[in-house]
């Protein structure tokens, strides 16, 4: 089992200086976008996400293309990027934001010149200092070239990004949450209806809410075609996806793979097996809100379907592998301690 | 102590990227915990006039965050991870032992006013369980006599800037990837570090 490398790609191949506009730049990066606003039509942009069947990455496994198309005609009109990651056991946005920050602006580009959308919030968990550093002086590199702000690439596409903060709190990744505490309220989920921030979403006005890593594949599916992101991986889950594997595991770490090998294929290769041979016990598919999957499951294929097919979820993709020796009583009530906080 | 000129400046430009002048409540809630140490009533006051909603609001907002402090912290607020991956790697004890060096209980500040001790959920350092940040700078990879050190250098050496790669290159180990690029931007304060906030430094 190997790795298919398309949004991790521009970080491995310039490790010391990938947050950097000029090293992003250098290796392709922006080319899209700007070729896009030149020639291209926001039509063009929704018609290969829609090919690509992309779905969201934070966790539901919503299809982007089908979202995008919700946004209802406003003068009025939000993105918001939900970085709150905070499920316990993920850990592959943080990379994103920290290690190609670049790569989540032109994919904010892109999506608010198809959405015709003219600010956007990028909204980061408080706990993230370092990721929300990094993203913010990318940022400020790309208003300092043009690439942000008024008429980008010299189009007549203008756009602003404000880099904000959250403060600790988990439920703020809920998207409706996430937007009352973008408002400057306590983050406590919107009764419904309305149902959908499409419609009503940032001060009640139609908001696009999109994942960090779901943004990010935005660039390359719209450079490489939505119809070549639509071979790779399987039906339903097309595509590449950053796995965060921990727990019990010889090199934890984040994967970036197709969907569909099984789990044990994953921690065997990639993850370089259980610590000390040991054999696994149990383990969670997709982030504490997951159902645990026995040891003896490790042939499920990592596919959204299949694993919701066994009563469990592929989630936010936070693998987390625990031992034939951890005490699952513990383990457990760490993971209801959580969800009480 | 009340917000002086340059800090007033400061926060209203931070008003004016929003919309909505509310929207910079949570930013102005962190310039708060940074100057203080905590959320004091002089600050709810000002940034209730800041922001044109009442006391009450500010305070109603303030308290739903687990970063907003309620009480005086710590120069150093140490947090270590509690959740899953940690748990299952032996968080307990990189908790018993920064309880032990500083003998404080959860959210408890000592009289010096040094550290501040928290466990807490999920920082997202799974791969590099067990995890801690100090004034929210991550260090992966802690065993309870690393942790240890960490805290008698912050005794010793009281450093104004907290930068999470220095600390993860003295006391840390296995990280959750390879952060690769050379960091010296840190922290200076119980808030996150952050340009915007004008709460974060780049050593030298």
């Amino acid at each position: 089992m190997k790795e298919t490398i398309l949004l991790t790609k521009h970080m491995r191949d310039n490790p010391s200086d990938s947050h950097l506009l000029n090293s992003y730049e250098k290796n392709g990066g922006y080319e899209v976008a700007k070729k896009i606003l030149k020639n291209g039509s926001p039509a063009d942009v929704l018609e290969e996400i829609k090919e690509s069947n992309i779905r969201g990455r934070g966790g539901a496994g919503f299809p982007t293309g089908t979202k995008w198309g919700m946004l209802v005609e406003d003068q009025e009109r939000y993105l918001v990027i939900n970085a709150d990651e905070s499920e316990p056991g993920t850990f592959k946005d943080r990379i994103l934001l920290e290690r190609d920050p670049h790569q989540l602006i032109e994919g904010i580009i892109l999506t608010c010149f198809s959405a015709n959308i003219k600010e956007a919030f990028i909204y980061i968990r408080g706990e993230y200092a370092k990721p929300a550093r990094r993203v913010q002086n990318a940022v400020e590199q790309a208003y300092e070239k043009n690439y942000l702000g008024k008429n980008i690439f010299g189009s007549d596409f203008s756009l602003d990004i404000v880099v904000h903060l959250g403060a600790g709190a988990y439920i703020c990744g809920e998207e409706t949450a996430l937007l009352n505490s973008l408002e400057g309220r306590r983050g406590e989920p919107r009764l419904k209806p309305p149902f959908y921030p499409a419609v009503k979403g940032l001060y009640m006005k139609p908001t696009l809410v999109n994942n960090v890593e779901t943004i990010s594949s935005v660039p390359w599916i719209v450079k490489n075609t939505g119809k070549e992101y639509n071979k790779l991986g399987v039906e339903g889950s097309t595509g590449t996806r950053i796995f965060s594997l921990s727990g019990h595991i010889n090199r934890p770490g984040n994967y970036e793979i197709e969907m569909g090998s099984s789990f044990g294929e994953f921690v065997e290769t990639l993850g370089g097996g259980v610590r000390n041979n040991k054999d696994i016990k149990a383990y969670i598919p997709g982030g504490a809100s997951a159902p645990w999957l026995r040891g003896d499951q490790l042939d499920i294929k990592m596919t959204i379907d299949d694993v919701a097919q066994n009563n469990s979820m592929l989630g936010s993709g936070a693998v987390v592998m625990m031992d034939e020796d951890t005490n699952l009583v513990s383990a457990a009530k760490s993971i209801v301690s959580f969800f009480c906080s | 102590m009340t917000w002086d000129k340059d800090l007033l400046d400061k926060a209203n430009k931070i008003i004016d990227f929003y919309p909505q002048k509310r929207s910079a409540l949570g930013p102005l809630l962190h310039i708060a915990q940074n100057k203080d140490g905590y959320i004091s009533d002089d600050s709810v006051e000002v940034i209730s006039g800041l922001v044109g909603i009442t006391e009450v609001q500010v305070k109603s907002v303030a308290s739903f965050y687990s970063m907003y402090k309620q009480e005086p912290t710590g120069k150093y607020l140490i947090s270590v991870c509690k959740s899953i991956s940690c748990e299952i790697l032996d968080s307990k004890s990189v908790i018993d032992a920064v309880k032990d060096f500083t003998g404080l209980d959860n959210n408890e500040t000592d009289e010096e006013e040094l550290f501040t001790f928290e466990a807490v959920e999920c920082i997202g350092a799974c791969g590099g369980a067990p995890a801690v940040q100090v004034n929210y700078e991550t260090v992966e990879g802690l065993t309870p006599s690393n942790a240890i050190s960490l805290c008698q250098m912050l005794k010793d050496e009281q450093p104004e800037l907290v930068n999470a790669d220095i600390l993860q290159e003295k006391f840390g180990g296995v990280k959750s990837f390879d952060w690769a690029i050379k960091d010296t931007s840190g922290t200076i304060g119980t808030a996150p570090g952050f340009q915007t906030f004008d709460t974060d430094e780049v050593s030298k």
